[in-house]
């Protein structure tokens, strides 16, 4: 479980890093927060509530960045309050001991049921084999986007596709790692994979690796010392993006220009 | 004459409230280098935009081979017209080799779910060949320099095998001598591969010298449209940019300054 939500967290991030959509990515990963906790709330499972959160605020995220003139930050700024206090109300209004709100916020490996768990396979299917198929069109686009758009790529289309997946990758893997912090487990491996790498395809397969490590790392911290799992798994993740920023073969490269 | 390769009929392009393009016409035909100029934010990166598409056109119409440009039509005819943006900004640690970014070129001709082929690799060989690039192949696309970078730029376009090239300032802010590079190149490469140019350009001698064709634009407006050796004249060039230019002969060439 914490094997396949890491690495669908992993190779999500490789978009989120070089489309540099990483304000797009916190914003859904915490709508899909608000949303598992707004299920809570009103009685319908989290994982729907987050599912359905998170796809909104993916679908309305894309038109807004594409529109001309438009401040995308301004825009994830307001959206991201909008979510969080959606949340804490949520939170405030929940009856009775808040031990499931709360274990979405730190994420709990071991309340995950078989359905939750088929589907993430299920996603994970999903996204290598979207990643499998339109290979040379993201490779096209993380090259130059505009001019893949004017040499007739459906540059929309596919970022529109990967931000639904990204909808989707979250949602599923909330539960798990918890609202607060799976947006680092997204960041950290692809920041990781990318200072070890100039291939692309090596950085997808790096960053996947990366995220199912430090997920069973943490994983396992979590159980030998009685930490909060999420907690132990972003700092494993934060650990290796630290250590491969020291050890980077780009680092002399990078100080030459 | 040969019928019109692109052709704009009265376009008036509107930003929210603001005209950006106002009853603009212009006629392209197959094999011709036409160069647009004219102050910064007269709206010739837009009007570059109308040929493919990316500049959605409210009223008027754009006509590329006969067929009227739409978003619906707009990524077929995009096959056939290749354009090279203003130079940007590319993170050092890309992920990606100029050989890779200039193969990506190709692929929106090969299409969705299908593999490149040898076909592909042989037109993206041609054009880092053809751009001087070949020895950076396998160089990642982040630790090019300026005129090199620029030079990928042109050799992805011309990896997509297109009968018409719109350049965005290919040459700005390059040193004397990656201009000349970029000039030449794109004076060779017209020639080698019979293409129709559209140049965007602030560098009014590379005009004079390279172009056929010279349209002006200014405040959205087509203010002059003609031959090259037409457009050296002091009057015609101090009214588009607002500021007295001199038109001084140097041997054969005519340059302006001011």
């Amino acid at each position: 479980m914490s094997l396949i939500g890491g690495s669908l967290c992993g190779a999500m991030g490789v978009f989120v890093v070089l489309w540099r959509m990483s304000l797009v990515g916190m914003c859904i990963s915490h709508a899909a927060f608000a949303g598992s906790l707004m299920g809570l709330w009103l009685g319908f499972p989290p994982w729907a509530g987050a599912l359905t959160a998170s796809l909104g605020a993916a679908s309305l995220v894309g038109p807004l960045a594409d529109r001309p003139g438009f401040s995308l930050d301004t825009a994830i700024g307001v959206i991201f309050s909008l979510v969080m206090s959606l949340a804490m109300l949520a939170l405030g209004l929940l009856p009775g001991a808040r031990t499931e709100g709360l274990n979405l916020i730190w994420g709990s490996l071991l309340t995950v049921t078989a359905l939750e768990l088929q589907l993430m396979g299920g996603i994970a299917l999903l996204l290598f084999l979207f990643i499998f198929l339109f290979f040379k069109e993201i490779q096209a686009i993380i090259g130059q986007r505009q001019a893949a758009m004017a040499s007739g790529i459906p540059v929309r289309g596919i970022r529109y596709a990967c931000l639904m997946l990204m909808g989707l990758v979250v949602a599923c893997s909330l539960k798990a790692i918890g609202g607060l912090l799976i947006f680092s487990l997204i960041v950290a491996p692809a920041a990781a994979a990318l200072q070890l790498t100039y291939n692309l395809r090596r950085m997808f397969i790096l960053s996947a690796a990366l995220g199912a490590a430090s997920s069973a790392a943490g994983l396992w911290l979590s159980f030998r010392f009685s930490l909060p799992t999420g907690a132990a798994i972003v700092l494993v993740a934060t650990l290796i993006l630290a250590i491969s920023m020291i050890f980077s073969p780009k680092r002399k490269t990078a100080a030459s220009f | 004459m040969c019928p019109p390769l692109a052709q704009l009929k009265g376009v008036t392009v509107d930003f929210g409230r603001g005209r950006v393009l106002d009853d603009i016409h212009l006629t392209v035909r197959p094999g011709e280098f036409w160069t647009l100029i004219g102050p910064n934010g007269a709206g010739k990166s837009t009007l570059l935009g109308l040929f493919n598409g990316l500049t959605p056109c409210r009223w008027g119409s754009v006509t590329y081979n006969g067929r009227v440009v739409t978003p619906k039509t707009a990524p077929q005819i995009r096959l056939n017209i290749a354009h090279v943006f203003q130079a940007t900004d590319i993170d050092p640690k890309m992920p990606m080799n100029v050989y890779e970014a200039v193969l990506a070129g190709t692929y929106s001709r090969t299409g969705l779910l299908k593999k490149t082929g040898n076909r592909e690799k042989e037109s993206a060989e041609r054009a880092l060949e053809a751009v001087g690039l070949s020895r950076l192949a396998g160089r990642p696309i982040g630790h090019l320099s300026g005129g090199e970078r620029q030079r990928m730029a042109l050799a992805r376009a011309l990896a997509q095998e297109p009968e018409f090239l719109l350049l965005d300032e290919p040459t700005a802010s390059l040193d004397w001598q990656a201009q000349r590079e970029i000039l030449n190149v794109i004076a060779e490469l017209r020639r080698q591969y019979r293409l129709a140019v559209f140049l965007v350009t602030h560098d009014l001698n590379a005009v004079f010298s390279m172009a056929a064709k010279v349209a002006m634009l200014k405040g959205g407006k087509l203010l002059w449209t003609g031959a090259a050796h037409e457009a050296v004249d002091p009057e015609l060039l101090g009214l588009l940019y607002s500021v007295p230019i001199t038109v001084a002969a140097c041997g054969e060439r005519r340059v302006a300054l001011f």
